[in-house]
């Protein structure tokens, strides 16, 4: 069986030549859930888009045993669901409908099948009736959510979100986190959000300016005080209380 | 939302809404077809046409007043390119007793201010009784080229992301700024704009990640289901009856 997600020394420079990935060795097993964290410009972000090919750096990328090349570009990109961490980015159809079914199309599937699964998915979302609206008309919440209905529409194994819960109020946030329980996808979630990485994740990466400083159970990370606040982070809050 | 007045008839449930988009666009472009090929002085078929037009719009339950107030807004644009048409041929009359004015020119002067406006409520009323997404599913099954069909739905689409951009930035622009010469204020309109630029560029690029992320090879696919009934065979069949008439009248 072959690992989700397989990174062995990859490094990412910029355009204008900064060091934004240091050497990253990563292995995430199908069906984990594993947290990103670390300061802004830590590099989650690029990472991130590292693992559908959207940025290629040196080194090895292999997603489900294919390795990243050009021609295994494709599948690849079918297998990642990367949902973006702003949803006016990721929504740029004029309705619901049409956004989540772009994907499906350049699949080549036919209409009825695109229309029957797009209507799936937003059911599955609870976004029942918001087929034909027009995305700016839409609460944050809801922009979420078809986000990522545009892309578990496609089906991918692996899902990599980038700022699930950035903008939403406690109630949508609390509404996506249990959207998110409810998936056995691979997931891999870039957050400054600790408290979804506590409760969604079992493993933790802790990135600093481009380098892995810390990676293991997200529990020992995540209450390691010392370790935390080195990398420009905190303990979350539900930790610290219960030191108390 | 200022931009709201694109959508903000388009909701409503009436004969002219209810028009298949292609139907509605073949409708109109006849209309404007048979408007600007009518010849100078024909004034009988012009009074014609805006009766046309307010039959339309009377049946698509939209404003009078609203139509009359956007479709004025082109006019300006209309009079700069023709207001020079009277003076630009030897004066051989008077117009409105002392200004000399050729003839001709002056006939062709209001001809074009009369064809643009009407042609331009007709595209007022086609745009308040159309949602967007309805028409560029209208010009997709019209075979319109999908590049165009796209730019124009990001258009659309960003329009709205835009404008609350802009209102952001300039509600942080007042916020420091209550009151200023205006020379100074023109040079932070020049910073927003080129802010805006550089936001607009990257939000792009943005997008095409988007987009290639859900497997974007570069091919536009676009469902557009749309269904041609009975009673729209009817509009367009008398619509364009209406035009003919119009134009036979109007000659004589």
């Amino acid at each position: 069986m072959n690992d989700a997600i397989l990174i062995e020394g990859v490094n990412y420079r910029y355009p204008d030549g900064k060091i934004a990935l240091n050497n990253i060795n990563i292995k995430v097993e199908n069906n984990e859930a594993v947290g990103i964290i670390g300061a802004n410009g830590s590099g989650k972000t690029t990472l991130l888009l590292n693992l559908n090919g959207i940025l290629r750096g040196e080194g090895l990328v292999s997603i489900l045993g294919l390795e990243m090349t050009k021609t295994n570009l494709k599948e690849i990109r079918s297998k990642v669901g990367l949902v973006f961490q702003n949803p006016e980015d990721q929504l740029f159809c004029p309705t619901v409908f049409e956004d989540v079914a772009f994907g499906l199309l350049n699949q080549g599937l036919d209409e009825a099948e695109v229309i029957n699964k797009v209507d799936e998915i937003l059911s599955a979302l609870e976004l029942d009736g918001f087929k034909e609206t027009i995305s700016h008309h839409l609460s944050a919440g809801e922009k979420k959510r078809v986000a990522l209905a545009t892309v578990l529409v496609m089906n991918p194994e692996i899902l990599v979100l980038d700022e699930p819960t950035a903008n939403l109020d406690p109630h949508s946030r609390r509404q996506l986190l249990k959207i998110l329980q409810g998936l056995n996808h691979t997931k891999i979630i870039a957050t400054h959000d600790l408290e979804l990485v506590l409760e969604l994740t079992e493993k933790t990466i802790l990135l600093n300016k481009g380098e892995i400083k810390a990676a293991g159970k997200t529990k020992d990370i995540l209450s390691d005080k010392k370790l935390m606040e080195e990398n420009l982070l905190e303990l979350p809050l539900s930790l610290a209380l219960k030191k108390h | 939302m200022e931009l709201s007045y694109i959508d903000r008839y388009s909701e409503l449930d009436s004969p002219i809404h209810k028009l298949d988009p292609r139907v509605k666009t073949a409708a109109f472009f006849m209309y404007i077809l048979f408007v600007v090929t009518t010849l100078p002085g024909e004034y009988l078929a012009y009074a014609l046409f805006f009766l046309l037009m307010l039959f339309v719009i009377i049946l698509s339950k939209v404003s009078l007043l609203y139509i009359l107030k956007r479709s004025l807004a082109i006019i300006p644009f209309v009079l700069i390119i023709s207001v020079f048409l009277p003076f630009s041929a030897p004066a051989d009359r008077l117009f409105a007793g002392h200004i000399k004015v050729n003839n001709r020119g002056l006939e062709l002067f209001f001809n074009i201010v009369i064809k643009a406006w009407l042609s331009i409520i007709a595209v007022t009323i086609f745009s308040a009784t159309t949602a967007f997404p309805a028409f560029l599913k209208g010009l997709n099954a019209l075979h319109f080229p999908k590049i165009i069909v796209l730019m124009l739905s990001f258009m659309y689409r960003y329009s709205f992301v835009l404008l609350e951009e802009v209102t952001r930035i300039n509600t942080a622009r007042k916020s420091r700024s209550p009151v200023g010469n205006t020379v100074r204020q023109l040079k932070t309109v020049g910073n927003i704009i080129g802010l805006l630029f550089i936001r607009t560029y990257e939000r792009g690029e943005r997008i095409y990640q988007g987009m290639l992320s859900r497997g974007f090879n570069g091919e536009i696919n676009i469902i557009s289901k749309l269904h041609i009934g009975k009673y729209d065979c009817v509009f367009l069949t008398s619509f364009i009856l209406a035009l003919v008439i119009i134009k036979i009248k109007g000659a004589l």
